[in-house]
């Protein structure tokens, strides 16, 4: 796992922090420092996921770089780990492609010519959703009888709020919503595993292998 | 719903992946743990627009509410389906789960104490030594009752084993107050006393075989005794002197009952925490 506290120490709040205001204010030479800083953590995460010479690295590397900037704006300020935060940003653009590429295997563009001409579903589309339903189905399976309960009321007999909260036995309608997430969140750490788990292989050790922003190791 | 059971007819473990990684992580956990809230009608602005912003970068997040959204769409519109609803599948609802297992376990156990109370009843019970002659297994003896049977007070049938060369039987039945005593005779192995004969109950009786002729009977003679009682002292005394196999599956039957409602209380007190 890529260590940003080395990133910390090289580069200090005192550095990156005041490129901030001009960020927001608009200041290119800001950005543009602040794009420079963040380059360098993201390469190295990607790099890790991808190796070196993957075709897609360096998009990975700027797409990253830019949600980081644009997600400043949007916020308008910037608290905590500004290289932990890119860094897990590149490492989930990573997981986005390879689960893109395990997904959609490359094919000529002559073979699917039809294919793409046609608004219709592709047979892979289908497949994949198919699958996705499969999951989904798979994973709900494993739920307690509470969640199967709240979820019923929930999705299915579209029960009012108060009436889940009475019956769940809840003081506040938020509880309702709490224990939704709850149940909710095992389907989806289950399915995050599983797609992330089966979807591609780390390169266990490369990064030893690799040249770090400032020529060190910065491996935990 | 068919296509779903077939599918899970077909299904993996979750769990069964060799992990090289744990998956997407969410950029900003403070605030990740607090997406539920994206749902609360009442939410303040600046809260859900932080939210909403953390949801616009974290790829961890934004899969988390797409599975959401895809799981309601999915139950209201029948594409998915929740447990209970699954009722119909050969496949087990929740795979391999405790909640089906322990389920499973109950039911054989409950299975197998009635399938035992009902042998305990229809076998034969184990006779009992009571300090009188008993048959041993090597010479003709009673079949019913046997050594010690307590026997509800309705028309008593006798069977014995059959002797060899005796042309006809003689029966001698009293009570040990020798305040009845009833005899009769028979070319069978079996007697079924008449209904109109009372015999006291509770008492403590003996019966005495005597083939025709006299001289097939073995040392010792054959008899057997028994005694008459309520419908609670038979019940007790059926339950305890029933045969092994019964008996075996009783015990197993009750401990698998047992763990199955100490496995179900205890999966129930895993509250899910608010």
């Amino acid at each position: 796992m890529i260590n940003s506290q080395e990133f910390d120490r090289d580069h200090p709040p005192e550095i990156w922090k005041p490129l901030i205001p001009g960020h927001l204010a608009g200041d290119a030479s800001a950005t543009d420092n602040l794009a420079r800083l963040l380059e360098k953590p993201a390469r190295y995460a990607s790099t890790v996921f991808l190796g070196t010479d993957d075709s897609d690295l360096d998009d990975i590397v700027t797409e990253s770089v830019l949600a980081v900037l644009q997600y400043i704006l949007r916020r308008e300020q910037f608290e905590g780990d500004i290289f932990k935060f890119t860094v897990t940003v590149a490492r989930n653009r990573c997981r986005n492609l390879f689960l893109s590429r395990k997904r959609n295997q490359q094919v000529s563009v002559e073979l699917v010519q039809e294919q793409i001409s046609s608004n219709e579903p592709s047979p892979l589309d289908r497949l994949l959703k198919k699958e996705q339903n499969k999951l989904l189905q798979a994973a709900l399976a494993e739920i307690s009888r509470e969640c199967e309960e709240l979820l019923r009321s929930f999705y299915i007999e579209g029960d009012s709020m108060e009436d889940i909260r009475i019956r769940q036995g809840l003081d506040t309608v938020q509880g309702v919503y709490y224990r939704r997430s709850i149940c909710l969140g095992k389907v989806f750490r289950l399915l995050n595993k599983r797609w992330a788990g089966c979807s591609y292989e780390r390169r266990a050790g490369l990064g030893r292998d690799l040249p770090s922003p400032e020529g060190e190791e910065t491996l935990d | 719903m068919d296509g779903i059971c077939h599918r899970l007819k077909e299904r993996k473990p979750l769990t069964d992946v060799p992990w090289q990684d744990e998956g997407y992580e969410c950029l900003e956990p403070e605030i990740g743990k607090n997406l539920w809230r994206l749902d609360l009608p009442e939410l303040a602005a600046d809260e859900r627009r932080l939210l909403a912003d953390h949801v616009g970068i974290c790829d961890a997040c934004r899969l988390q509410r797409d599975l959401e959204s895809k799981i309601g769409r999915g139950l209201a519109d029948g594409s998915l389906l929740l447990p209970a609803d699954l009722a119909g599948c050969t496949a087990p609802s929740r795979g391999s789960g405790w909640m089906s297992g322990w389920r499973s376990l109950g039911s054989v156990g409950a299975v197998a104490v009635a399938a035992s109370l009902a042998l305990a009843f229809i076998l034969p019970p184990v006779p009992r030594d009571q300090g009188l002659v008993s048959r041993s297994g090597a010479e003709p003896g009673f079949i019913r009752p046997v050594e010690g049977e307590v026997v509800s007070p309705k028309p008593l049938r006798i069977i014995w084993d059959s002797i060899p060369g005796a042309t006809s039987y003689e029966l001698w039945v009293e009570d040990l107050d020798r305040k009845f005593q009833w005899r009769a005779e028979t070319h069978d192995n079996f007697l079924t006393m008449p209904a109109d004969i009372r015999i006291p109950n509770p008492a403590d009786f003996r019966i005495m075989l005597t083939p025709v002729p006299g001289d097939l009977a073995p040392p010792g003679g054959v008899n057997v005794s028994f005694r008459t009682a309520g419908f609670g002292d038979f019940v007790r005394y059926r339950l305890t002197a029933a045969a092994r196999p019964p008996r075996l599956l009783f015990i197993g039957g009750l401990a698998a009952v047992l763990g199955s409602v100490i496995g179900l209380v205890r999966r129930k007190s895993r509250k899910i925490p608010v």
